[in-house]
């Protein structure tokens, strides 16, 4: 047996514990789960059941944690899992899977689905069997600090920009604020309106905050690829700088997985609960409005709907506050097919935008999103991630589609009341 | 007097019941001791919902398909219902069942009649038939089933035959028929430990963490 596959195979291990063990005895092969998962329902390939992703953690799990399974493989009754399996395996665990959690959603016996992928690919990764795109990101951002290079020059640019276009001034680590922003590397590099539309709510709203340089990116790939070293580092900049500043709390921004890795993953990567909140800025966008710090004035005529991102709402809970937010300065709000906890992902998120291997696979599987898309015809989609905004602008047009796509934030900063 | 069918009978309500039963509870102790000896780290992120709470709230509420699923799959989604459901009516509330437990624990509650036990025992053949038959047609069903799977779809099905055989002495001889009957029950008690009929322990705990997992998130489960 090679080191690589023994250091994976204990990766694995590692991630198998009670509730895995729960869910693998638990199931009984319905095969429910295909039917809820966007890559089997766009090709109708059985190969992209959700549970079979997983087959290779179930043998593990099997042979070694059952008495069953340990007489069977002392008896040399099964086999036990081998790097030919683990490289085969490969484009299921990551290729054709979002980590959407529509099948945790669906499992009649409970199955956390999503949870076990996003456990597998520890063992994959540490194996070496993860898409070379999502190293490569993560040796960025490890040694560049964001996935997509150096980003310094650009952000500082950007905050420049919107220092020029709102008069609003942005200051750089500055202590004792309310709030440190964290943006992803998607917004700096191309949505960074967000930045003015921050600046001119909070400015409004009396909120003091911040961008440290030392931690201003909030994607993290660790999650993605699997590997808690990575996402344990990643994460340990940002709480490193946001205690520093002695912040009240860290805004996440419109990125699906990076708030699921601050918000939720983060203080179990390193080990203890934070000094600060984390809040997502929808979230607090919702916070502000409630307590009547955030007017608007007019709202958009355009037909308009909104695609949930898979990590921020099926996965992280935030499924009213957007909605309250565009019935705010929307009149002609439509919902899709399915919208809310059980929407379509984008087909983007979970590493696989990152990974070109995947392209076909991306793109057979928005069929699902266009669907839903073509059914109400909107003039423009809405969403509160970069990430999705990102990929739903790239696959539109690659279907000829011709619907705008905007930032929340955005568009609410659009609408803000310049007299209240 | 020699009489193999009363022998039989005897050996299956006596010595064959205890060692299955010592079986079925022994080994469902045990891999739920396997399951739960894993443990699970404490989550340190703060809640937002309610974790205790949407964990017992889903082992109820995963009783239910999410709207417009079953389309996509109608005979595991409908066959399943009509299997599971069926089967515990003849199983919870055929009279002669009934007093069983009676005579164990001292307990008992009101019987269904004939025609009610009758026809769920029928439809939950026919829903495993086609369970069955969509194991052996249906691609993805195909790809995930193995030998298990059949092994507990035949093992459910045998005391529900025998029953309905034995009860209403369609063949053979009826002490026979009902020694073979409780033998089908015994042999169900020993394999299910150790296959997938399992799930129906462990689904309380794994409904109960993804539950759990969504709710401490304020996500839905």
């Amino acid at each position: 047996m090679s080191a690589t596959l023994e250091r994976g195979l204990n990766a694995l291990r590692e991630q198998i514990d009670a509730p895995v063990a729960s869910f693998f005895t638990s199931c009984v092969s319905c095969g429910l789960c295909a039917e809820a998962c966007i890559f089997y329902r766009a090709t109708e390939d059985p190969q992209y059941t959700p549970i079979k992703k997983l087959d290779l953690m179930r043998r593990v799990w099997s042979r070694e944690f059952t008495l069953l399974g340990r007489i069977g493989g002392m008896l040399g009754l099964t086999k036990p899992v081998t790097d030919d399996d683990l490289k085969a395996w490969e484009p299921l665990v990551y290729d054709s899977c979002t980590m959407c959690g529509r099948c945790t959603l669906v499992c009649p016996v409970g199955n956390d689905l999503t949870m076990m992928i996003r456990k597998m690919r520890e063992g994959m990764s540490a194996a070496g069997h993860a898409p070379v795109e999502l190293i490569g990101a993560a040796e960025r951002h490890n040694d560049l600090g964001s996935p997509m290079g150096e980003l310094h020059p650009a952000l500082h640019a950007q905050v420049k920009h919107a220092i020029a276009e709102t008069g609003i001034e942005i200051e750089f680590d500055k202590p004792g604020v309310d709030y440190m922003v964290i943006l992803s590397a998607q917004e700096i590099a191309e949505f960074p309106d967000v930045l003015g539309a921050m600046s001119k709510i909070f400015k409004k709203a009396g909120i003091t905050w911040t961008i440290s340089n030392d931690a201003f990116e909030a994607t993290n790939v660790g999650i993605q690829l699997g590997n808690r070293d990575v996402a344990r580092t990643l994460v340990q900049r940002v709480v490193d700088a946001a205690e520093k500043l002695g912040v009240k709390g860290v805004i996440s921004p419109e990125c699906g997985h990076a708030y699921q890795a601050l918000r939720w993953e983060g203080p179990n990567l390193i080990g203890r609960p934070y000094n600060f909140e984390v809040i997502h800025i929808i979230e607090l966008l919702d916070k502000l409005r409630a307590d009547g710090k955030l007017k608007t004035k007019g709202k958009n005529g355009q037909k308009l709907t909104f695609h949930d991102p898979c990590q921020i709402n099926r996965r992280g809970g935030i499924n009213d506050e957007p909605r309250r937010l565009m019935n705010m300065v929307t009149e002609n709000f439509v919902e899709t097919d399915d919208a809310g906890t059980m929407n379509w992902c984008c087909g983007g998120g979970g590493g696989v935008g990152a990974n070109e291997r995947a392209e076909d696979l991306r793109n057979a599987a928005f069929k699902l999103k266009k669907n839903q898309i073509d059914k109400v015809q909107p003039d423009a989609i809405v969403t509160m991630c970069a990430y999705c905004h990102h990929t739903l602008d790239n696959v539109l047009e690659e279907f000829n589609m011709d619907q705008e796509v905007l930032g929340l934030t955005e568009l609410v900063a659009e609408y803000l009341d310049d007299d209240a | 007097m020699n009489n193999p069918a009363f022998d039989l009978l005897m050996w299956a309500r006596g010595p064959g019941f205890d060692i299955a039963l010592v079986i079925f509870l022994g080994g469902i102790i045990l891999r739920v001791v396997e399951i739960i000896i894993l443990g699970r780290k404490k989550d340190m992120a703060p809640a937002k919902g309610s974790p205790v709470a949407q964990g017992i709230k889903t082992i109820f509420s995963r009783s239910f398909p999410r709207p417009g699923l079953v389309k996509f799959a109608p005979i595991t989604y409908v066959g399943g219902y009509i299997f599971h459901m069926g089967f515990f009516v003849a199983f919870l509330f055929f009279a002669p069942h009934i007093a069983i437990f009676e005579d164990a624990f001292g307990i008992s509650w009101p019987n269904a009649g004939r025609v009610i036990i009758e026809s769920a025992t029928a439809l939950a053949v026919l829903a495993l038939i086609a369970l069955i038959y969509s194991r052996m047609t249906d691609p993805v069903r195909k790809a995930l089933t193995t030998f298990d799977d059949y092994l507990v779809l035949i093992l459910s099905g045998l005391p529900l035959i025998t029953g309905y055989v034995a009860v209403n002495k369609l063949f053979g001889d009826p002490q026979m028929m009902l020694a073979v009957h409780i033998l089908t029950v015994e042999a169900l008690m020993v394999a299910f430990p150790f296959t997938k009929l399992m799930h129906a322990v462990t689904f309380v705990m794994a409904r109960y963490y993804n539950g759990s997992i969504q709710g401490r998130k304020g996500a839905e489960s």
